[in-house]
């Protein structure tokens, strides 16, 4: 794909890609080939993220410009019997007691454009909801977020909930949001802790090496 | 009679804070929580119960202060009131919907868009006006104050020598703006129209300071404290880059400048982490600012600010809610061994505390004040 998308996504300017993507659409490039070319941006857009060059603003703009032509680019992809390659399943929602939703949607943006298949419960989720989820889909990733300290409670039952079914050693847990710290986490059974959108991912990432 | 928590104290809070302020050593380190609903479950009620039943929340509040022996500031009452206030500020159902309190919930917004991208230009024009939906919260809020005016906090606090909080709120534009469009689509605009949210924000300040008259007049009574709380979370630079922050710096300043000519001290109720921006606030003259930090690096403040602003903070929620008291005098004392030289600095909460702070860890803050927080004369 040409480094002009690349550099475009990368730069996030979106009527730029926009008309790129359109033009080769137009021209009935390839779908995935397309999409290659928008990751590869949206990388580029992580790598700064990681450098402090962007910000969660530019995270957010990043993810919301894939994401939308994304959509437009679906049906063509769904027509020509093509699929992008799901790297993992994820159930992912904001824990019983808590429905803040913003840091839960942003991840869920990164992890779906980065080939993540994101199944998302919502918020106030109960703990049956998630095990109910996670035996249907049979993900091996369990995303929670809370921003109440209070809603830490709902980690802990969830948790009591995956060892009683046995499931929690075939489940990966991550958590996310303003309820937990790095001290915290050492006290709770999971297996990582996002400290924003993009460790979050990587720490998805290595769950699948 | 003016409270008295420690034999060592030769202070009343009121002057100890008011040293604090002026950046200047007291006889100990202030403790100075700040109080949502958590004196909800320390007396037995649910958070339901405390925040829609003003009396008993006061009289709930009472009995904590009588739990644990008084606190410097004075943070208490059901938090009812931002809910109804006919202002333009993010805790506002006139503008907002809230989910208010249910058991032990806590009340949390439904943050969705509300104002558009092609809404900017009716900002600028129109201010914040055509966005009321619920106008009829008005007669809440004067239902509560009718309900508070009844209660003796004035005569209580006096007594005890004890200043509130503060006397005043506001929030700027860029906030306000910031929660009408939701936190993504408002960081998106921040990106990508960046000119169109400065304008936005100088079009609506006049709007937003108008509010503070009442509240000055108000507050200009004796004994009260000059103290405006001036809150704002979205321009963190957890959240944006300094170059954006930037932006928004000169609408920041005057709102700050005009609660200084008044004669208030100005409180940065700031949440998220504004480590990066610090220097910012050096601007102003000393004893003029104070900031109530939450995830900032409340060292580094020090090193900065140190010499100019009273810092007050940050024990965060995840120690004094989900901590040990062993947790939370270890975090406690770490900080008031590095921030207590030189005076201005206050013992507090990041935000508020959390409404389920077990008794053991709000006492361990206040031990850890009277173990290692007096001042060697």
């Amino acid at each position: 794909m040409s480094d002009e998308l690349v550099n475009a996504m990368a730069d996030l300017q979106r009527s730029k890609v926009y008309e790129i993507v359109r033009n080769e659409i137009e021209k009935d490039t390839d779908p995935l080939k397309i999409i290659e070319g928008l990751s590869q941006g949206l990388k580029k857009v992580g790598e700064y993220f990681d450098k402090k060059e962007y910000f969660l603003a530019e995270l957010i703009t990043g993810g919301d410009i894939f994401e939308t032509i994304y959509q437009e680019i679906k049906p063509i992809l769904e027509k020509k019997n093509v699929n992008a390659q799901i790297k993992g399943k994820i159930i992912l929602g904001t824990v019983q007691g808590d429905v803040h939703d913003i840091g839960k949607n942003i991840v869920k943006t990164i992890l779906t454009v980065s080939g993540f298949h994101v199944e998302d419960l919502g918020v106030d989720v109960p703990p049956e909801r998630f095990i109910e989820a996670l035996k249907q889909t049979e993900a091996k990733i369990l995303a929670l977020s809370a921003l109440l300290t209070i809603a830490i409670d709902s980690v802990e039952e969830i948790i009591k909930l995956l060892q009683k079914e046995d499931l929690r050693d075939k489940v990966k847990i991550i958590v996310g949001g303003s309820a937990f710290s790095e001290e915290l986490v050492k006290n709770l059974d999971v297996d990582a802790f996002g400290i924003d959108p993009m460790d979050a991912l990587k720490k998805c990432q290595q769950f699948l090496e | 009679m003016p409270l008295k928590m420690h034999e060592n104290e030769t202070m009343t809070p009121r002057e100890r804070v008011e040293a604090c302020l002026s950046i200047k050593e007291p006889d100990r380190v202030p403790i100075t929580p700040s109080f949502h609903c958590a004196q909800a479950r320390l007396t037995g009620m649910t958070v339901e119960e405390f925040f829609f039943d003003i009396p008993k929340a006061y009289e709930a509040t009472k009995k904590v202060w009588d739990m644990f022996g008084g606190f410097d500031l004075y943070s208490g009452g059901s938090p009812i009131f931002g809910y109804y206030a006919p202002i333009p500020n993010s805790h506002s159902m006139m503008y907002f919907d809230w989910t208010l309190p249910k058991g032990n919930i806590p009340e949390q917004m439904h943050e969705k868009e509300i104002m558009k991208r092609d809404d900017y230009d009716l900002v600028i024009k129109k201010g914040f006006k055509p966005f009321i939906k619920r106008p009829e919260v008005q007669k809440d809020f004067v239902k509560c104050l009718l309900e508070t005016s009844k209660l003796d906090t004035r005569e209580w606090l006096k007594e005890m020598d004890v200043m509130p909080l503060a006397e005043a709120f506001i929030e700027p534009p860029v906030d306000m703006i910031s929660f009408l469009r939701s936190f993504n689509k408002f960081l998106m605009d921040v990106v990508e129209i960046p000119d169109k949210v400065v304008t936005a924000c100088e079009a609506t300040e006049k709007e937003l300071l108008r509010t503070l008259v009442p509240q000055f007049k108000g507050a200009k009574r004796e004994g009260a404290m000059q103290m405006c709380l001036f809150g704002f979370s979205r321009i963190a630079t957890n959240h944006i880059s300094p170059k954006k922050f930037d932006l928004f710096w000169p609408h920041i300043k005057r709102i700050s400048e005009y609660i200084i000519k008044n004669g208030f001290i100005v409180q940065y109720h700031i949440d998220n982490d504004y480590t990066d921006v610090l220097e910012y606030f050096t601007e102003f003259p000393k004893g003029k600012i104070m900031f109530h930090l939450d995830m900032t690096d409340i060292f580094k403040a020090k090193e900065i600010l140190g010499d100019r602003a009273c810092l007050m903070g940050n024990v965060p929620p995840q120690i004094t809610g989900r901590g040990t008291p062993h947790d939370v005098e270890k975090y406690c004392k770490k900080q008031i061994e590095g921030c207590m030289e030189g005076g201005g600095y206050m013992l507090g909460s990041s935000c508020v505390l959390p409404d389920e702070i077990p008794a053991e860890n709000l006492k361990a803050m206040k031990d850890c004040v009277m173990k290692y927080g007096f001042y060697k004369k």
